[in-house]
């Protein structure tokens, strides 16, 4: 009896973790933080931080939930091993679709402090108007009007009519590992990054920026072995 | 396949040694983690429920202890200078007694009066323009203000971690000696959560231990006729914000709510402040403009600037003959918690 019980716990342990990776990208190619690059209209771009937060992931099958996982995790480009997420794959296994939350949801934003990559020490938290910053997005570009030719656009916001945290939906098959590549180039074009486009309250710009996520989102497949998957 | 049954050769050997393991962990938490004690907030009779919720973070000795200790250490600040308690005095009721504005370092000075702290396990939200949304989160606001105490959080910490006595105390409070961000607001917020007053003579006569005189009767009935909308009972504010009809200063420009609304119907709002300990509380407004209680009762009665935004209650004249005014101060004063403000437990840690 014991020793099938643990048996059957190793086993579903083993099947229990399943990784999902998010790769910060340029178009198509991976992000490279503090590297001058062109973006598809011609704009020479160097990002130097590209950070968001996902959470409250689910698993779906024609609409339904089958499992759903909380947490939140901060994506962070300059720290690799921030990209993996834990999923349940037992149940991911018989999924059509994978949901997740761009951004932090409201309930959570009004609950006080969080630790782990809620934790407020992580710089993305609104001290003068409450709230988390669902995304930084920082770099600069020589025809930015600001100083250093920096720009800044940071997302968030939860009270409305200003709520800008995007649920975002993808088809998933097969049992993972799954990769979302998240493109930072919509985001910049929204933005025209060569006008005085800053952006760190929540408001109008925030939510029309937020509006992007849904193409800066995109699932590609990749297999186990694939180099994403090595932390 | 070997995989099959090696998770059953090693589940044999394994379970004892698990075990031993499971017991040792409890034989040195039980040393290494001195059990905390429960407080429980002091919810007077017939209050309201309080809005925090206590679930999240449990009261206890050892953290409102760490909580007051960081409340008075100026370690806080960037320079070390200013600490919450250096615009929140406990015996001016927490606010900035004889300061308009508030003050940081540098001698910085701020854009708004630094308000009373009182009952604050009963706030829907902070700041005069309720730019905070939580009681754990309003420590970051000073903390990070460059006119304030310019500090960052994660700094804050990294100081904080170098003290033994801090470690010890974030290992009494929070199970082990991992000063964290979460823990040190959570702390805090413990012991502003016991910032409890509800020991006035108003509270006295409400329960019947005593007895108005006629003029502090006649006050409440003024006060009841003209104030409660606002500053309704027994907290002594409905929590809201609201337009008083107080004319902008042409240098602060402050607009109120509508910086974090961005709605024109904000404009001009700030948060209804709690009347309780108004004796000591002075200078009075969001941007401290009136020093005596008589002015701010001139400022209802003659000095409402119509507008858009002004509070429906204050679109009438308030009418009051001078003798109502002193009994409307009469009154006034019986919301003075003197146990409050002098309550050593409030004050500064005496092996500080």
């Amino acid at each position: 009896m014991r020793s099938s019980f643990v048996c059957c716990l190793l086993i579903s342990t083993a099947l229990h973790a399943q990784l999902a990776r998010f790769v910060p990208c340029m178009g198509d190619q991976p992000l490279r933080l503090d590297t001058p690059i062109t973006l598809p209209d011609g704009t020479p771009v160097t990002i130097t931080q590209f950070r968001f937060y996902v959470g409250h992931f689910a698993f779906c099958r024609a609409g339904k939930v089958i499992s759903r996982n909380d947490a939140f995790h901060l994506i962070d480009a300059s720290d690799s091993s921030s990209f993996f997420v834990e999923l349940d794959a037992t149940t991911a296994a018989l999924g059509d679709s994978i949901s997740f939350l761009f951004g932090v949801d409201s309930l959570t934003n009004v609950s006080g402090a969080f630790g782990g990559d809620l934790d407020p020490t992580r710089g993305m938290y609104w001290a003068w108007n409450s709230g988390y910053i669902n995304l930084k997005l920082e770099g600069t570009c020589p025809a930015s009007p600001y100083a250093s030719h920096a720009f800044e656009l940071h997302l968030g916001g939860y009270l409305p009519p200003f709520a800008s945290a995007r649920r975002i939906v993808l088809p998933v098959s097969g049992s993972g590992p799954w990769a979302v590549a998240v493109d930072a180039a919509p985001l910049l074009e929204a933005a025209d990054i060569r006008t005085k486009c800053n952006v760190m309250s929540p408001g109008e710009a925030a939510l029309r920026l937020s509006s992007t996520a849904s193409s800066m989102f995109k699932h590609f497949f990749l297999s186990p072995e694939d180099d994403a998957f090595k932390r | 396949m070997r995989s099959s049954d090696r998770p059953v050769k090693q589940a044999r050997g394994v379970a004892p040694v698990t075990l031993v393991v499971v017991v040792l962990t409890i034989v040195i938490c039980a040393a290494g983690t001195m059990p905390t004690h429960p407080v429980q907030l002091s919810v007077p009779k017939d209050w309201p429920k309080p809005v925090y919720d206590l679930t999240r973070n449990p009261l206890t000795q050892e953290g409102i202890a760490l909580g007051r200790k960081l409340f008075y250490d100026p370690i806080l600040s960037k320079d070390s200078t200013i600490s919450c308690a250096s615009c929140h005095l406990s015996y001016t009721a927490f606010s900035h007694v004889d300061h308009r504005l508030s003050h940081g370092i540098h001698d910085s000075i701020g854009t708004r009066n630094a308000p009373a702290l009182v009952n604050l396990a009963w706030n829907r939200s902070f700041m005069w323009d309720g730019a905070v949304n939580h009681l754990d989160m309003q420590p970051l606001a000073p903390i990070g203000h460059p006119a304030e105490m310019g500090e960052t959080l994660p700094h804050v910490l990294f100081k904080i971690v170098q003290h033994p006595e801090y470690r010890r105390m974030f290992g009494e409070a929070f199970g082990d000696t991992m000063v964290l961000g979460d823990r040190l607001l959570k702390a805090l917020a413990q012991f502003e959560l016991s910032l409890v007053s509800a020991g006035s003579r108003y509270d006295s006569m409400r329960i019947g231990a005593e007895t108005f005189t006629e003029q502090e009767m006649n006050g409440y009935r003024i006060f009841r006729a003209h104030c409660d909308a606002c500053h309704k009972e027994p907290l002594f504010t409905t929590g809201g914000f609201a337009n008083n009809g107080s004319p902008p200063d042409s240098i602060l420009r402050d607009g109120g709510r509508i910086r974090i609304t961005h709605d024109p119907g904000d404009s001009l709002k700030f948060k209804i402040p709690s009347l309780r300990n108004i004796e000591f509380s002075y200078p009075y407004m969001h941007d401290g403009r009136f020093r005596r209680l008589n002015a701010v009762i001139t400022h209802y009665t003659d000095g409402i600037l119509p507008s858009a935004t002004l509070a429906p209650e204050l679109a009438r004249p308030i009418v009051l003959s001078p003798n109502e005014r002193t009994d409307l101060v009469a009154f006034l004063l019986t919301l003075s918690d003197r146990d409050f403000l002098l309550n050593p437990e409030n004050a500064a840690p005496r092996n500080y």
